[in-house]
């Protein structure tokens, strides 16, 4: 309801609002002057930088002047066919330039939509525009021109060595880390690797429900974020010594079996079902392995899983500045937990694979062996592989896809296994996600449900959107099924085996989130959206850049603009006929025209899903 | 209620009048029934759920358990019909003790997942076939909802599969579909052939879409909803939001047009999910349903550590809950017309874990409401509690169950409607036990 109300506030400013007009042109108007029309434009497309623009056309007079977009140009008058200008192309919304003459008098010709391209490009517009939607927060017109100009090699150089954009230290509360996170994600320099913390947050996860403190929380995502570009054995290190994980999970003040008590076998369970390995034995290409009656092979025991229980006693809180160690230290986040020898079970332990730990050993020195038994296991490159690859490009990959980028996590071709840039590389570069560069490679299962925070950073990246540090956007999040930071369990937002609603075969992991309400509620977003409002505090959004493009009575030049902005240019042409048929409809209506064509694009199963 | 009149009265009217005119007939009929489930997320312990009080026993429980022993004097005491022993009730089931002993609710004893009846030495040396992944969150959860025990995937649920199987014999008159769920998206509602609906209702009432200004776009709305773009998840996505907008204009009608219930819930989750569903049985008749299946749940019942507090927190909602529900379906006139019973994809070990909780075990001690309920009593055998005893799978006291979901869903099917021959599609594990009605309905 809260959506509604907004949404006919924003109804009547834009009623209140000066209405751009378009006047049909006539023949001759009050002023004496001819009406121009433009015949050609040169050059077309424009490159971004300096240009030397020509007009050829008619009805030009003395004082004409090229309008870029709604601003003049310095106009040299050669004839009443002939126009020439300079001006300065930079990337903007929709890639598509309205260019009209304006005779004195403010005597418009219709314009003409030229399309703006990066010609120094290494890469085609459509191909980075695919690409940052798996490896960013949603492409905006500079970084598509960016990542155009310097390649895919370079880009991932520039972003393995960006600073970090960090999460507020000390948050009050977890609603500044859920701000942050919007706003790191639609400002930050640092986009892959905070869309690789989203993912990593969604496969070692740990909840506000139950760590519920900004103070508790926040050291967590700091791990996250440090570790993204690292080695895969350092995360899962640091995830279990996490005091924030270790109260999330159990392993903080778990003490060795007394007084008829055992070993918290709650962590011991979730690092390998969940986290590393899942439960049962995969082949090199992520499928599950099946006997000969087709059943699965369980991977752990219930004694496994007890065993590395025992492993993971005897660790407490970090010691507070000040304060005595203890066995039992009380709660406290900063710095990976400590070891209290007398907690542990000292006794032997048999892990996977039926590996040995000796009796005696120290907390630390079974924690490592016990970490690195695991981090051995075959099935850990395939798992990570298959959940990395679901959260940044698809669904349902391959099992070549699978195995390819599971061959590099086993060896990054240095001979080091678990390297993470090689990893996060070779799932984006790998052939089947470019397969999402043109339509004529689309896979036709291939893509995945936008899940909500990417379904909002992705529109208001689209559209240049900005937010500030204090901005309210979770709050949309959780109405449209994902509450920021707090997942239901240790199963996180959304299952990766939630089955596509409708098969039996194909997963659909993030449309868990959708239902009657929250995809209704995506689609009222962007009605919203489509007049110039987010329903949210601290958001700059405007969508005036495209109302000049609406004054094309055929709406060609505003579905383009739409296509280009949302959809990499290549929205469907059954689509763009709807679309054009509605512009159409509506030629005293720039405002709503506008409205309609990101309304229909962005509501569309086409952008909902990322593919 | 007397099941085998049913499908032939049903029958007979579609002959009589037609497709519409019996829908109409039996929307007004005392034929319509409803299933709520209630599934507890985490695993709830049902050692502290429902604990015998025999000296013997009680004994057991309080030495083994140590300090997650719940003192005596705190217990809820029931007088179970026909058992000759005491037992009580967690502290935070006021609510529950009061229903069962007006016998409006039964507990069905220690159900799980199993393929077909276990003994400990068949499970031991794996002589018989063992549901997979036995203490995994989230495959138990599917299990639970699917009774698919070789899988660990969310593939149909058998509320979904009995939709499937009823939906001829009990058609809707709108189209609103039989599986409805107000707690996201469950996997028992999903049908092969019977779309469910997944609502997440705010307040009483469903989002409505924000119709734009222009007709025209509205129209290209709806129209590129049914483009076909070959790509898969392009449709589901799409076909999402067409069903999402339907239900929201069916639903919210049907609710504008209703009286408001006047019996309080509580303002907790699993209150205001339930509250809904009361809000939606008000309306059933203007929805055109005879038949529906809801599904509802609550959090919080993974007590790891700290269980005393949390299993508190988690089960005094659903206690009061359940009871406020029940007094909504009296002042509806349809208490003996629905069935609520509870779900949990496990219990927790008998024996404690460190942090003053307890970890993931098997069989369970489950809830079945309603006046059709042959309450105030309990079925099924309850385990023996010692550590490594007959009931014990392993040494920290995980029963065995001794009561299979299968037989417990079909209980709850049979009395819902789902004719005799078509249990065993419904719960394929059904033919493998000689019990297929438990008898508490």
């Amino acid at each position: 309801m809260r959506f509604i109300r907004s949404y006919r506030f924003l109804l009547i400013l834009s009623a209140a609002a000066p209405v751009y007009v378009w006047q049909a042109a006539d023949a001759q108007t009050p002023s004496g002057n001819p009406t121009p029309a433009i015949t050609t434009i040169s050059p077309n497309p424009i490159p971004y930088g300096s240009f030397d623009l020509s007009v050829t056309g008619s009805g030009f007079v003395q004082g004409a002047a090229v309008s870029y977009g709604g601003t003049a140009l310095p106009t040299t008058f050669v004839s009443s066919t002939s126009l020439t200008s300079t001006g300065t192309a930079a990337p903007v919304v929709g890639a598509l330039m309205p260019i009209t003459i304006v005779n004195p008098g403010s005597i418009s010709s219709l314009p003409v939509s030229v399309k703006l391209v990066q010609s120094n490009a290494l890469i085609p517009y459509a191909s980075a525009f695919h690409f940052l939607e798996q490896a960013t927060f949603g492409p905006t017109p500079a970084a598509i021109d960016h990542l155009q100009q310097i390649g895919y090699s370079q880009w991932f150089t520039e972003q393995f060595s960006e600073p970090i954009s960090p999460f507020t230290p000390n948050a009050p509360d977890i609603t500044q880390l859920q701000s942050d996170l919007f706003y790191n994600a639609l400002t930050g320099s640092d986009q892959l690797r905070q869309r690789v913390v989203l993912a990593l947050s969604e496969l070692f996860v740990i909840s506000g429900f139950k760590v519920w403190q900004g103070s508790s929380f926040e050291p967590y995502l700091q791990i996250l974020q440090q570790d993204a570009f690292g080695n895969f054995y350092n995360l899962m290190n640091d995830v279990t010594l996490s005091p924030s994980m270790g109260y999330y999970l159990d392993v903080a003040n778990n003490v060795k079996g007394a007084s008829g008590e055992l070993p918290n076998e709650n962590y011991a369970r979730e690092l390998m079902q969940l986290f590393t390995t899942g439960p049962v034995l995969l082949n090199a290409n992520g499928t599950p392995q099946l006997n000969s009656s087709g059943a699965t092979t369980p991977l752990y025991t219930e004694t496994t899983i007890q065993n590395f229980a025992r492993v993971f006693t005897g660790w407490t809180y970090p010691v507070m500045p000040g304060a005595t160690p203890q066995g039992i230290n009380p709660n406290y986040y900063v710095g990976p937990m400590v070891a209290w020898a007398a907690n542990h079970d000292t006794g032997s332990k048999t892990l996977l694979n039926g590996l040995v730990l000796p009796a005696g050993q120290t907390a630390q020195q079974d924690l490592t062996a016990a970490l690195q038994n695991i981090f051995a296991h075959p099935n850990v490159p395939p798992f990570i592989a298959t959940m990395l690859i679901q959260h940044l490009v698809s669904s349902n990959p391959s099992p070549a896809y699978v195995r390819r980028v599971a061959n590099v996590f086993i060896n990054d071709g240095t001979g080091t296994r678990g390297n993470l840039r090689a990893v996060i590389e070779a799932i984006l570069m790998d052939p089947e996600a470019r397969d999402s560069d043109s339509p004529t490679t689309w896979i036709s299962t291939g893509g995945h449900l936008r899940e909500p925070i990417l379904f909002i950073t992705s529109v208001l990246r689209n559209l240049n959107a900005t937010a500030t540090g204090s901005n309210m956007l979770m709050g949309l999040s959780e109405e449209m099924g994902q509450a920021v930071f707090y997942p239901e369990s240790v199963a996180g937002y959304f299952p990766p085996n939630y089955t596509l609603p409708g098969s039996t075969t194909l997963l659909g992991p993030e449309f868990d989130t959708m239902n009657s309400s929250s995809g209704l509620y995506r689609v009222n977003w962007i009605n919203g959206v489509s007049w110039g409002g987010t329903s949210s505090t601290g958001v700059t959004l405007s969508t005036s850049s495209f109302l000049p493009l609406a004054a094309d009575p055929t709406g060609v030049s505003l579905t383009k603009a739409v296509s280009n902005t949302f959809m990499a240019g290549q929205m469907p042409q059954d689509m763009q006929t709807a679309i054009e048929g509605v512009i159409a409809s509506l030629p005293h209506d720039p405002q709503g025209a506008v409205a309609s064509a990101i309304y229909l694009t962005a509501s569309s199963g086409m952008y909902q899903v990322q593919h | 209620m007397k099941i085998g009149c049913r499908s032939v009265a049903a029958l007979g009217a579609v002959g009589a009048f037609g497709r519409f005119g019996a829908m109409n007939l039996m929307a007004q009929s005392s034929e319509y029934r409803a299933l709520v489930c209630i599934f507890l997320f985490g695993g709830n312990d049902g050692n502290n759920t429902l604990i015998p009080t025999d000296s013997t026993r009680f004994q057991q429980y309080s030495t083994i358990r140590g300090d997650l022993a719940i003192p005596e004097s705190q217990l809820l005491p029931i007088t179970a019909g026909t058992k000759s022993t005491p037992y009580g009730l967690h502290p935070a089931l006021p609510e529950i003790q009061q229903l069962f002993s007006q016998k409006k609710l039964a507990f069905v004893t220690n159900v799980g997942m199993l393929t077909q009846p276990l003994t400990q030495a068949e499970y031991q040396q794996q002589l018989a076939n063992i549901p997979t992944d036995l203490f995994d969150h989230t495959v138990q959860q599917n299990q639970w909802q699917t009774t698919d025990t070789s899988s660990t995937e969310a593939s149909s649920g058998w509320g979904g599969r009995m939709a499937d199987q009823m939906a001829s014999l009990y058609p809707s008159s709108t189209g609103f579909p039989i599986s409805c769920s107000v707690s996201g998206n469950a996997v028992l509602l999903n049908g092969n052939t019977q779309p469910a609906e997944f609502l997440s209702l705010t307040g009483l009432t469903l989002s409505q879409l924000t119709v734009p200004p222009a007709a025209a776009t509205s129209a290209a709305f709806q129209q590129i909803l049914t483009f076909n773009s070959g790509l898969s998840l392009v449709q589901a996505a799409n076909t999402q939001t067409t069903s999402a907008i339907q239900i929201d204009n069916l639903v919210n009608t049907a609710l504008q047009s209703a009286p408001p219930l006047t019996t309080p819930f509580p303002n907790t989750p699993i209150g205001l999910q339930l509250q809904q569903v009361a809000q939606l049985l008000s309306v059933r008749t203007q929805l055109g349903t005879q038949r529906q299946i809801f599904f509802c749940s609550a959090q919080g019942f993974d007590t790891h550590s700290g269980q005393i507090t949390n299993q508190q927190t988690a089960l005094q909602p659903v206690s009061q809950a359940m009871l406020a529900f029940y007094n909504a379906t009296q002042e509806l006139g349809i208490s003996s017309q629905v069935t609520t019973f509870t779900e949990s994809e496990f219990s927790r070990t008998f024996q404690p874990s460190s942090g003053y909780g307890s970890d993931h075990a098997w069989g369970s001690h489950h809830m079945v409401m309603g006046d059709a309920v042959q309450g105030g009593d309990l079925y099924g055998s309850f385990p023996t509690l010692e550590l490594g005893g007959p009931s014990d799978a392993n040494t920290r006291g995980i029963w065995i169950p001794t009561t299979a979901v299968d037989q417990y869903g079909a209980t709850l099917a049979s009395w819902f409607g789902l004719p005799s021959n078509q249990l065993s599609t419904v719960f394929p594990n059904l033919p493998n036990f000689s019990t297929t009605n438990l008898g508490f309905l």
